[in-house]
């Protein structure tokens, strides 16, 4: 699978967050939310992006919405999300 | 709120007159969304063509996603019932964020200035986008 990170943050700042977390997927720059309320994580009229994961599948339809992330286990929780789905198949 | 408002969409109308102009026939009409004065001919050139003999814009609509995407083009406007044609059109037209539904394809770059596009992805890989608020600090 292929994880991206989006937030409204410039590319200098996701290059500093990805260095000082060691993170080995890429961050989207969405500095101008674009992408955020295209997919519905950006509450109106602020425009503050919401913790929100959307899961894609390999033929492009969305397989998942999940609003309630919990950032500290979000990792496993996706590991455990795509072993469940292999094993349901 | 308007219908086109309750879509998520705002509305603009383009044409080549001034922008006095454009303030009388708000006035007059009563119009309820903004008319971008396209007196350079430029947005015009580039989405709806000209009317050469009348110097003026070609008739046309074009629905645009917040991602930027165009995602429809109507060229064969109807005046008298253009309103709700473009309210259909957005419920049309517009992605649903649904499960079930496809994802509507972007174009982003990441931190290091590559660019990544969703459907890039088609047939060989699992997306997951993990919106989260900012880089550094709460939340």
């Amino acid at each position: 699978m292929q994880v991206f990170g989006v937030t409204h943050n410039d590319a200098e700042s996701h290059q500093k967050f990805s260095a000082e977390n060691q993170l080995n997927f890429p961050l989207l720059v969405d500095t101008g939310r674009n992408l955020s309320l295209l997919f519905g994580a950006t509450s109106a009229p602020d425009g503050a992006i919401k913790r929100l994961t959307v899961v894609i599948d390999k033929a492009g339809k969305i397989l998942d919405i999940d609003k309630d992330v919990n950032a500290s286990t979000h990792g496993a929780d996706l590991v455990n999300y795509f072993k469940t789905l292999e094993t349901s198949k | 709120m308007s219908e086109i408002e309750a879509t998520g969409s705002v509305l603009f109308g383009v044409s080549v007159d001034s922008v006095d102009s454009h303030k009388r026939f708000r006035e007059e009409q009563q119009c309820g969304f903004s008319l971008l004065a396209d007196t350079e001919f430029t947005v015009s050139k580039q989405y709806s063509g000209i009317m050469e003999n009348f110097n003026a814009s070609k008739r046309a609509t074009f629905i645009i996603d917040k991602a930027g995407y165009i995602r429809a083009i109507d060229r064969e406007v109807n005046v008298k019932t253009h309103g709700e044609d473009v309210v259909a059109l957005l419920k049309e037209v517009l992605p649903k964020i649904k499960v079930g539904q496809p994802a509507p394809d972007f174009i982003a770059t990441d931190g290091t200035g590559e660019t990544h596009q969703l459907s890039q992805f088609n047939g060989k890989k699992n997306v997951v986008l993990a919106f989260y608020p900012r880089d550094f600090g709460r939340g």
